[in-house]
């Protein structure tokens, strides 16, 4: 549910589609020059933010369950 | 008590009535095995015997019946027969006559299985076009199995091992056993209702066909294709295909191979990330140097390397065309010129002065008047008389008048 309304959540998986994208559109000769300093600037920023992601604390290993009263509950594994 | 001799025929009648009279014969159900099967040519009647570890009876099934058996029988294979017994009158020996034929335990699986396997892929449930893609980097895993089984380990390890960045959620189910298919499937539904997750693991470790069972049913198939999120099947070993792995996104051989597919190496991801940023960078200069280098060639190349060119070139083209129009107008005035002596050549013809050149010359008073006749004038008059170059100022001494005869001579001669 959260994961639709923020509608552009920034994931892994989309910065490197982005990337490879920028680095496609910069390899077209007929870009423009604002244009190419503008891709490039954002990929500086995407590359800066896929790093974020990893350095981002070590994740953990939880477990779904479902309670007596059908809720889910996420609990940390031991 | 009369002794009675009796003929075959009439024994035989004896026995089917008794087997008629027994209703627990004439319509049920034996389970046995095949042994001596023969699909007899061309009739497509199959004769077999069916057998247990002590006994066997002679079973015939007849093409009609057989033709929707859906499978082969084998010698050796477990079956039961839904069927009536009854006497073959001919040669006096009592045959189960099948009705309806399935294979029993193993058998009674696959049969089971291929029949789901064909009605779900009728229906279009294992159509690639169906097939989710497998997100490249997923951030969250959730892992549908059993959570004291091998497999989850071993995924747990190796996810760990090459990756500790990925969250893996843990959804507990029974593999096997009645309640299995009921809990994976919930288990299933569970990681679509609590979304937040990229990727959907369902598996367990190595087993015998019953134990994998639950991966063969309707319910654990239709949980995986009505899941939103990408679900990588990964039962047994590499040699086991479930109906699970049919409908899932993505099949894995075996759990551990699950984890190797979709789990991203963190090291091999910040090399990607490096290798990217180099790329860019190298990009990046690329479109510099081009365009540097394209503003450099019309620095060099063009008007604004030399100023003067454009005008020595337009002075160039000036010369061009005054030199192009002088020897236009020189052309056109020649032309005209040739006309104009033409012309005049033909007026010189009829000007009165080119017959004064021949000779002739004209006459006036004093006054001006032309003199045409000699009675215009008398004797002491003064003339001008004008030749073709000049005049001569005379006076007139005398007249003398010409005859009629040479009159007329004069006057045929005028135009």
């Amino acid at each position: 549910m959260k994961k639709n309304s923020d509608k552009e959540a920034f994931t892994f998986d989309k910065g490197i589609e982005r990337l490879e994208q920028i680095i496609n559109d910069l390899d077209q000769n007929n870009v423009q020059l604002e244009q190419s300093l503008d891709l490039f600037g954002e990929g500086v920023k995407l590359i800066k933010q896929c790093n974020g992601l990893l350095d981002s604390a070590e994740a953990k290993v939880k477990v779904l369950l479902e309670n007596s009263k059908g809720e889910l509950v996420v609990t940390d594994q031991d | 008590m009369t002794e009675r001799i009796l003929t075959v025929s009439e024994v035989n009648r004896e026995i089917n009535d008794a087997l008629k009279k027994h209703n627990g014969l004439w319509n049920c159900w034996v389970t046995g095995e095949i042994s001596n099967f023969k699909d007899h040519i061309p009739s497509g009647h199959w004769y077999f015997t069916l057998k247990d570890k002590e006994a066997g009876i002679k079973t015939v099934m007849f093409k009609t019946r057989n033709l929707t058996a859906g499978f082969q029988p084998q010698n050796g294979m477990k079956v039961s027969i839904r069927g009536s017994i009854r006497l073959y009158e001919k040669d006096g020996s009592v045959q189960l006559y099948a009705e309806e034929i399935y294979p029993s335990g193993l058998g009674a699986l696959y049969l089971a299985f291929e029949q789901l396997k064909s009605r779900l892929a009728a229906e279009g449930l294992f159509a690639a076009e169906k097939k989710k893609p497998i997100p490249r980097f997923p951030s969250r895993v959730a892992i549908v199995t059993s959570s004291t089984g091998a497999a989850l380990k071993d995924i747990l390890h190796i996810a760990r091992r090459r990756n500790p960045l990925v969250s893996l959620i843990i959804i507990p189910s029974a593999v096997q056993g009645e309640a299995a298919p009921g809990e994976i499937a919930r288990a299933i539904q569970r990681a679509n209702h609590y979304g937040e997750i990229d990727l959907l693991i369902v598996g367990r470790g190595g087993g015998s066909l019953e134990e994998l069972w639950a991966f063969n049913t309707e319910e654990v198939a239709r949980a995986i294709a009505a899941s939103s999120i990408p679900v990588v099947s990964a039962v047994g070993h590499e040699v086991d295909y479930t109906i699970a792995d049919f409908v899932a996104d993505l099949r894995a051989p075996t759990p551990s191979a699950a984890a190797e597919l979709v789990i991203p190496v963190l090291n091999e991801l910040k090399d990607g990330i490096r290798y990217y940023e180099e790329k860019l960078t190298q990009r990046i200069q690329s479109v510099l140097r081009t365009k540097r280098h394209k503003v450099e060639e019309l620095m060099s190349n063009s008007a604004l390397a030399r100023p003067g060119w454009r005008v020595e070139q337009s002075r160039q083209n000036l010369d061009y065309l005054s030199t192009r129009l002088v020897e236009g107008m020189t052309g056109f005035l020649t032309e005209k010129n040739g006309i104009l002596r033409l012309l005049s050549a033909k007026i010189d013809l009829l000007s009165p002065l080119n017959i004064l050149g021949r000779g002739y010359s004209l006459a006036y008073d004093i006054e001006g008047k032309l003199i045409k006749t000699v009675r215009q004038a008398a004797a002491g008059d003064a003339l001008s008389v004008r030749l073709s170059d000049g005049t001569l100022i005379c006076e007139v001494t005398d007249i003398e008048e010409l005859q009629a005869s040479n009159d007329s001579n004069v006057k045929r001669g005028l135009p």
